[in-house]
């Protein structure tokens, strides 16, 4: 047997890093950027998600917005508020004029409401391809369509009083049942940063026991 | 020997057809060196856009590109997320992403625009177009604005390639005349 000469390593090397992104998948990244402010975090306040462009996306939003706060609360380490008790808070107190962009005033209305981490999301594609699909039988021709629906998701976690950022994610799924396991799956991909450093740091006892109602 | 005269073929071929297609890095319609020597934090603001999300998408990815990037002495921050709660949110007025600033309490405010043509069928490219703008707080003047453009099959992808053509000679400034 011959020794592999340059053009064979090359094309070894190609054709590995084709396998790797192939079975890989490029479906998530993330980051966590701090893993202390994660750790310590026992109560999350997930803001409205923004809906998405195309024609199904701009409804999509409040879909979003409840599906991070079941998966959030499925993963048993935090309590998680949804937007309602913030938007009365913030609307009582500053009307929502240029106050919104005070920083003081999101770290009082964090503190208020007990919140360690703020949650913020966009759904960044929400769309269906069609394909149209033939095919010949025996007693003629047959022709019906195949949708795939497809979900992106990108999320944040935000230090609410400075608004430092604490974890990105971004996740994308695809499903031929429909857009609700598609945007289920970009979520979980988005969050998967999160949820393996949970399962790699578990709670301390005493937070466990008293950290969730 | 056949893999550093592929590479260099493969150098020469890449050089060859940016050149031929004008594909460098695009120059900045507003560049204010000496304001920029004052931008020590800058809050991330929701850029605007004609569709649902594309804004806050763009302005995400922006923030996360900054921070990959790790500017010598310049601390990022995502803008306070209240704004999230108005029903129908719409985003602020570009002239006021300064007074926002302010409020935050940052050195400059970035914002801008972002367009996005979603790919027509599965195996298209999605194309993205970000205008960057940052504010300097104390002034309240346009301190930096450039445009990128960017194809890519995958959506986050050329959001990144295009937010990343647009900050690149802001990040090639901080990078020459700041020292970590």
């Amino acid at each position: 047997m011959q020794p592999p000469t340059g053009a064979n390593r090359l094309v070894t090397l190609v054709v590995a890093a084709a396998v790797i992104v192939l079975v890989g998948g490029c479906d998530a990244q993330w980051q966590l950027y701090d893993a202390a402010a994660l750790g310590s975090a026992r109560k999350l306040l997930v803001m409205p998600a923004v809906g998405a462009p195309g024609s199904d996306g701009p409804r999509v939003g409040p879909v979003q917005t409840g599906l991070l706060i079941t998966v959030l609360d499925q993963t048993g380490r935090f309590t998680v508020e949804g937007p309602c008790q913030s938007r009365q808070k913030t609307i009582a107190e500053a009307g929502m004029g240029q106050a919104v962009w005070d920083q003081a005033f999101q770290a009082d209305l964090a503190d208020q409401l007990d919140v360690d981490l703020l949650v913020v999301s966009e759904v960044f594609d929400f769309r269906a391809t069609t394909q149209y699909k033939s095919a010949w039988y025996y007693v003629g021709e047959s022709n019906w369509t195949e949708s795939t629906y497809c979900a992106g998701v990108s999320l944040r976690l935000i230090s609410p009083a400075d608004g430092r950022l604490v974890y990105f994610g971004m996740g994308e799924g695809a499903s031929q049942l429909g857009y609700g396991p598609a945007l289920l799956d970009a979520t979980r991909a988005a969050l998967i940063g999160v949820t393996d450093y949970l399962a790699a740091n578990p709670a301390p006892q005493a937070h466990a026991e008293g950290g969730r109602p | 020997m056949i893999v550093r005269v592929a590479k260099g073929m493969l150098l020469v071929l890449v050089t060859a057809v940016c050149g031929a297609a004008g594909c460098g890095p695009p120059e900045p319609t507003q560049f204010d060196e000496s304001a920029m020597a004052d931008i020590h934090s800058l809050a991330v603001l929701p850029m605007a856009s004609s569709s649902e999300g594309t804004g806050a998408f763009a302005s995400g990815v922006t923030l996360v590109h900054l921070m990959k990037a790790d500017l010598p002495g310049l601390t990022v921050t995502e803008a306070p997320a209240l704004w999230r709660l108005s029903r129908g949110a719409t985003v602020m007025a570009l002239t006021s992403a300064a007074d926002a600033g302010r409020r935050i309490g940052v050195d400059a405010a970035l914002t801008g625009t972002a367009v996005y043509v979603p790919p027509p069928n599965e195996d298209a490219d999605a194309t993205a177009t970000v205008t960057v703008q940052i504010f300097s707080v104390g002034s309240g003047q346009l301190t930096y604005e450039n445009t990128g453009t960017a194809k890519d099959r995958n959506i986050p992808n050329a959001f990144t390639k295009a937010i990343a053509q647009s900050l690149i000679a802001f990040e090639d400034h901080l990078r020459k005349t700041r020292k970590q």
